[in-house]
C-alpha cells in the first residue's frame, strides 16, 4: 500500500482507532494483521516470503541461547544463507545471470538457455521492500549471535517487528533492540505524541508530493533524451534528481516516524540535513543513517574499518560502498554510483591536509567555506547520481557526454518557467527550514505557537497542498529497493 | 481530546472543500487535450493516436454522411501512443465510450506503425500493466461533464492552472466533440515555416529514438483486430492511414516493410474498408511533419467523410 494512496487514507484511521481501543495484550496482533494487510493488499504472495524470514529467524535466534559455540555459528549460518538467499533470487538472480551471459558473450563464448533450464529470470518480480526487512530481520539474528540482546520468545511481537508497517516497505532500518521494547511497553493515548506524528506525516506528504514530484518533472524530462536536452537543462536534472531523491525518501521516512509516533513509538532518524554536510564523509553519516549504521556494523568494522594500513582503510571503503550501490539495486548504474562514491571518499581523505593548507593560506572567513562546502558537495554528489537514475551505464555515459554539449542557452525543457522558478523557490524553502528544524523538529514550526498563528500555517498549508500539488501517484523511490 | 478530534475534522473538512473547489473549477476551464474525449457518450468513434486526434473533425464527418441513417454524436477518441495504441486496455475504454444501444456507428480506425509497437522484450502482461497507468486505466467515467473522475485520477498538473491556463498552447483549440485543432495563427505568435522545419527535424529525431527502444508487438495487433471485430458489432468500421510528411511516412514504411500490405489483408480478412491517404502527403500541412493543420485536417476530414460516403454507396449501405 503506498503512503500516498486514497487506501492509506482510510487504513490510517482505522488502525490509529483500533490501537487505542484495543487492550494492551491484543494490540501486537492488531498491529501484526494491519501490517500483513497493508504489504500483500496488492500482492498476497509476497507475503510467503516475508513469513519465511520471520518464521526461520525466530526459531534460529532461540535455538541459539542455548546451543554451543559450534551450533550457534550454525544457526547463525542458516539465518544468514535463508534470507541472503531470498534477497539474492528474488533480487539480484536476474542481475547475476545477464552479467554471466555478458561475460561469456564478451570472449564470444554463449550460454544456450535451454542447458540452463531455459529460465528467463527477468520474469522474478522484486518484492516490495526486501532489501529493507532483510537487513533488519538479520540484524537481529547477527545481534543474538553476539550476545548483544536476547531472542524474543513472543513469536507474535518478533513478527511485528519484522512487519511493522510504517517502516517495512523502505525504512528506517530498525534495530531490534530498539524497537522490540517499545512494542511490548504499554502505550496510552498522549496528544502531543498524535500532533507531533500528524504534523510529520504532513510534512512528508508536502515533501513527496509538492517538491520531489515536481523536481521529479524536469528530471524525467532530462532522463529522458539526454541526447536532445544537452547542456545546461542536462545540469539541472542532475542538480534537481540529487534534490529529488533526498525529499522523496525523507518524505517517506517523515511519514513512516510519523504514523508510528502517532501511536507513541519512536523510530529511528533517517536523515539530519545530509545537504548541510561540508564533506563526503560528514554527508554519509547524515544521510539514509539507518543503512549506514547497519552496513557500519554488520559488515565495515568487521571488515577492520577505518583501523590498519590505508590499503587496507581504502579496500574497506570501497567494498562497504559496493554494497551501498549492490543494495539499492540489481544493475551496474548502482554499482558504479556506490564505487564513485568511495573514490570521492578516499579523494578526500587523501587530500584533507592539503585542503586545510589551502583554506589557510586564502585566509577565507568560516561561513563562506561552509558554503562553498554545501555547494561543492551537491556537486559532487549529483555527478554519480546520474548513473544512479539513468536505465544503464550506457545511457548515464550519453547524459555525461550531452551535459558538456553547452551550446546555447536553452534552460527550460519543459516550455514553462513559472513551473522551473517554482521547483527552485521550494527547494530553497525546504532547505532553509531544514537548516533551522534539522529533520527531526519540523512540529516546532507548529506547537508553541499562537491559536491564529497555528490556523494561519494551517490554512496556508491547505492552499499550498491543493494548488502547486503534481498528481502524478508516484510511488517513492525506495519503493523498487 | 474531543477538541482535538473536532480540530481534525475542521482541518479535514476545509482541505477537502478547498480541493473540491479548484477542482470543480478547473472543470469549467481549460483541463488539458484529452479531458473532452472523456465528457459525452458516444455512437461513433474516431480512434487512432495523435495524428488522428488532431487530424479528423467528427462534426465534419457528421456533416458529409447527414443523412440521419447513423448514429450520432461522433466523438474523436484518438490520444497518443501513450494513451491509445491499441490494446484491452484501449478496447475496454471504447466499450465504456459507446452509448449501451448503439446499433449503427461510424468508426473510424486509423493506423500507423507506432499504434502497434511496446517497450522491447516486455511481455503481454507488462503491457497491460503499462497500458494501465494511462489515462484509460485509470478512470473509471468516461462519459460525463464535468468529469471530476478525470481530473482527480489523471490531472497531472498542479491545480493552480484552475486560475489561469498556465498550460495551454496559444495554437491549440481543444473541441466538445474530442478534435483537437492546431491553428497556425496563435493568440501571440504565428507557427512559422523555421517552426514547422525545426519541429519537424524533432519529429524524425524522435522516430529514431523510438525505433532504438521500441519493437512491434503481437499484443497490439491482436488487440487491434479484436477491436475492429468488436466495432463490426455495432457499425460500420473504416481503417484509415491518416496523409503525414513524406520523409515521416518513409521512416515509417522503411521501418514496418509492407505495412500497406499487411493491413490491406487484414481488412479483407475482416472484410472491412481501408482507406490509405498515406501518399497524399504533399496535399496537406502539418506542423511538425506529423501532425495537420487545421486548414488541412478539416480538409482532409471532408475528403475522408465523403470517400466513407461513397463506399457505403457502393455497398448500398447508404441511404437506404
Amino acid at each position: 500500500m503506498l503512503f500516498n494512496s486514497f487506501e492509506f487514507l482510510l487504513f490510517f484511521p482505522v488502525m490509529i482507532i483500533g490501537f487505542y481501543v484495543l487492550p494492551h495484550k491484543n494490540r501486537w496482533l492488531w498491529l501484526l494483521l494491519g501490517s500483513y494487510f497493508f504489504y500483500m493488499i496488492h500482492e498476497p504472495e509476497l507475503l510467503i516470503l516475508l513469513l519465511t524470514s520471520t518464521i526461520v529467524d525466530y526459531f534460529c535466534a532461540l535455538k541459539m541461547v542455548h546451543a554451543n559455540s559450534l551450533m550457534r555459528r550454525l544457526y547463525l549460518f542458516i539465518s544468514i544463507v535463508v534470507n541472503i538467499g531470498i534477497l539474492f533470487v528474488f533480487k539480484y538472480l536476474s542481475f547475476f545471470t545477464t552479467s554471466i551471459e555478458s561475460l561469456f558473450s564478451f570472449f564470444n563464448l554463449s550460454i544456450n538457455r535451454e542447458q540452463v533450464g531455459g529460465y528467463n529470470f527477468k520474469q522474478i518480480l522484486l518484492p516490495v521492500g526486501i532489501s529493507f526487512y532483510t537487513f533488519q530481520t538479520l540484524s537481529y539474528s547477527i545481534d543474538v549471535y553476539r550476545g548483544k540482546i536476547l531472542p524474543e520468545k513472543h513469536f507474535g511481537v518478533f513478527a511485528l517487528y519484522v512487519s511493522f508497517f510504517p517502516q517495512l516497505v523502505a525504512g528506517p532500518i530498525e534495530r531490534a533492540s530498539r524497537l522490540i521494547p517499545q512494542l511490548k511497553k504499554e502505550i496510552s493515548i498522549h496528544l502531543p505524541n498524535l500532533k507531533k506524528g500528524l504534523i510529520m506525516i504532513a510534512w512528508g506528504f508536502f515533501l513527496k508530493v509538492v517538491v520531489a514530484d515536481r523536481l521529479g518533472v524536469y528530471v524525467d524530462a532530462a532522463f529522458e533524451d539526454p541526447e536532445f536536452n544537452h547542456g545546461i537543462p542536462l545540469f539541472i536534472g542532475s542538480f534537481f534528481f540529487a534534490f529529488q531523491i533526498y525529499y522523496d525518501f525523507s518524505a517517506y521516512t517523515s511519514i513512516a516516524i510519523g504514523t508510528a509516533k502517532t501511536m507513541g513509538f519512536d523510530l529511528v532518524q533517517n536523515f539530519n540535513k545530509p545537504y548541510f554536510a561540508t564533506s563526503i564523509s560528514e554527508f554519509w553519516k547524515r544521510w539514509h543513517i539507518s543503512l549506514m549504521e547497519w552496513l557500519k556494523d554488520y559488515v565495515f568494522i568487521p571488515l577492520g574499518g577505518s583501523r590498519g594500513s590505508k590499503l587496507k582503510v581504502v579496500r574497506n571503503v570501497l567494498i562497504l560502498f559496493f554494497i551501498v550501490g549492490l543494495w539499492h539495486g540489481a544493475n551496474w548504474t548502482f554499482v558504479i554510483w556506490g564505487v564513485l562514491n568511495a573514490i570521492l571518499l578516499i579523494l578526500e581523505f587523501s587530500t584533507n591536509n592539503i585542503r586545510k593548507l589551502i583554506f589557510k593560506a586564502l585566509k577565507l572567513p568560516k561561513t563562506l567555506i561552509r558554503m562553498l562546502g554545501w555547494c561543492a558537495l551537491v556537486i559532487c554528489l549529483s555527478i554519480p547520481l546520474i548513473f544512479f537514475r539513468s536505465p544503464s551505464a550506457t545511457d548515464a555515459i550519453l547524459y555525461f557526454k550531452s551535459m558538456i554539449n553547452i551550446t546555447g542557452l536553452h534552460i527550460n525543457i519543459l516550455n514553462n518557467y513559472f513551473e522551473l522558478i517554482l521547483s527552485f523557490v521550494f527547494i530553497i524553502g525546504v532547505q532553509t527550514i531544514h537548516y533551522f528544524k534539522g529533520n527531526d523538529k519540523i512540529h516546532e514550526l507548529v506547537t508553541n505557537k499562537s491559536k491564529p498563528l497555528r490556523w494561519s500555517i494551517y490554512m496556508s498549508y491547505i492552499v499550498i497542498i491543493v494548488l502547486f500539488a503534481i498528481n502524478r501517484q508516484n510511488t517513492f523511490i525506495y519503493f523498487q529497493f | 481530546m474531543k477538541n482535538f478530534i473536532y480540530k481534525i475534522i475542521i482541518f479535514c473538512t476545509i482541505l477537502a472543500s478547498t480541493y473540491a473547489f479548484f477542482v470543480d473549477k478547473l472543470s469549467k476551464e481549460y483541463v488539458d487535450p484529452y479531458y473532452n474525449k472523456f465528457s459525452q457518450k458516444a455512437s461513433g468513434l474516431i480512434l487512432g493516436l495523435s495524428r488522428a486526434s488532431e487530424g479528423v473533425s467528427p462534426s465534419i464527418i457528421e456533416e458529409e454522411l447527414s443523412s440521419g441513417q447513423f448514429e450520432n454524436p461522433m466523438v474523436n477518441f484518438a490520444m497518443n501512443t501513450v494513451q491509445s495504441s491499441y490494446g484491452e486496455i484501449y478496447l475496454d475504454g471504447i466499450k465504456q465510450k459507446l452509448k449501451s444501444n448503439s446499433k449503427n456507428g461510424i468508426f473510424i480506425v486509423a493506423i500507423s506503425p507506432g499504434s502497434f509497437t511496446a517497450p522491447s522484450g516486455m511481455n503481454d502482461e507488462n503491457i497491460y500493466n503499462m497500458d494501465k497507468e494511462g489515462i484509460i486505466g485509470k478512470i473509471d467515467n468516461f462519459t460525463s461533464a464535468p468529469n471530476y473522475s478525470y481530473i482527480i485520477n489523471t490531472y497531472p498538473q498542479p491545480l493552480y492552472n484552475a486560475l489561469h491556463d498556465f498550460d495551454k498552447w496559444e495554437h491549440h483549440t481543444p473541441h466538445p466533440n474530442g478534435w483537437n485543432e492546431i491553428t497556425q495563427n496563435g493568440r501571440f505568435n504565428k507557427i512559422r515555416e523555421s517552426d514547422i522545419d525545426h519541429w519537424k527535424s524533432l519529429t524524425i529525431r524522435y522516430y529514431k529514438r523510438k525505433i532504438k527502444k521500441e519493437q512491434f508487438s503481437n499484443y497490439r495487433l491482436n488487440h487491434f483486430i479484436k477491436t475492429i471485430q468488436y466495432l463490426k458489432t455495432i457499425g460500420n468500421v473504416f481503417i484509415v492511414r491518416l496523409p503525414a510528411d513524406n520523409d515521416i511516412i518513409k521512416i515509417e514504411n522503411d521501418l514496418w516493410k509492407g505495412f500497406d500490405k499487411q493491413f490491406d489483408s487484414i481488412s479483407k480478412q475482416y472484410s472491412v474498408e481501408f482507406l490509405n491517404y498515406s501518399s497524399l502527403g504533399s496535399d496537406y500541412k502539418t506542423y511538425d511533419g506529423s501532425h495537420m493543420l487545421s486548414a488541412s485536417a478539416k480538409k482532409f476530414s471532408k475528403l475522408l467523410g465523403k470517400d466513407i460516403k461513397n463506399s457505403l454507396v457502393e455497398r448500398n449501405e447508404y441511404g437506404n
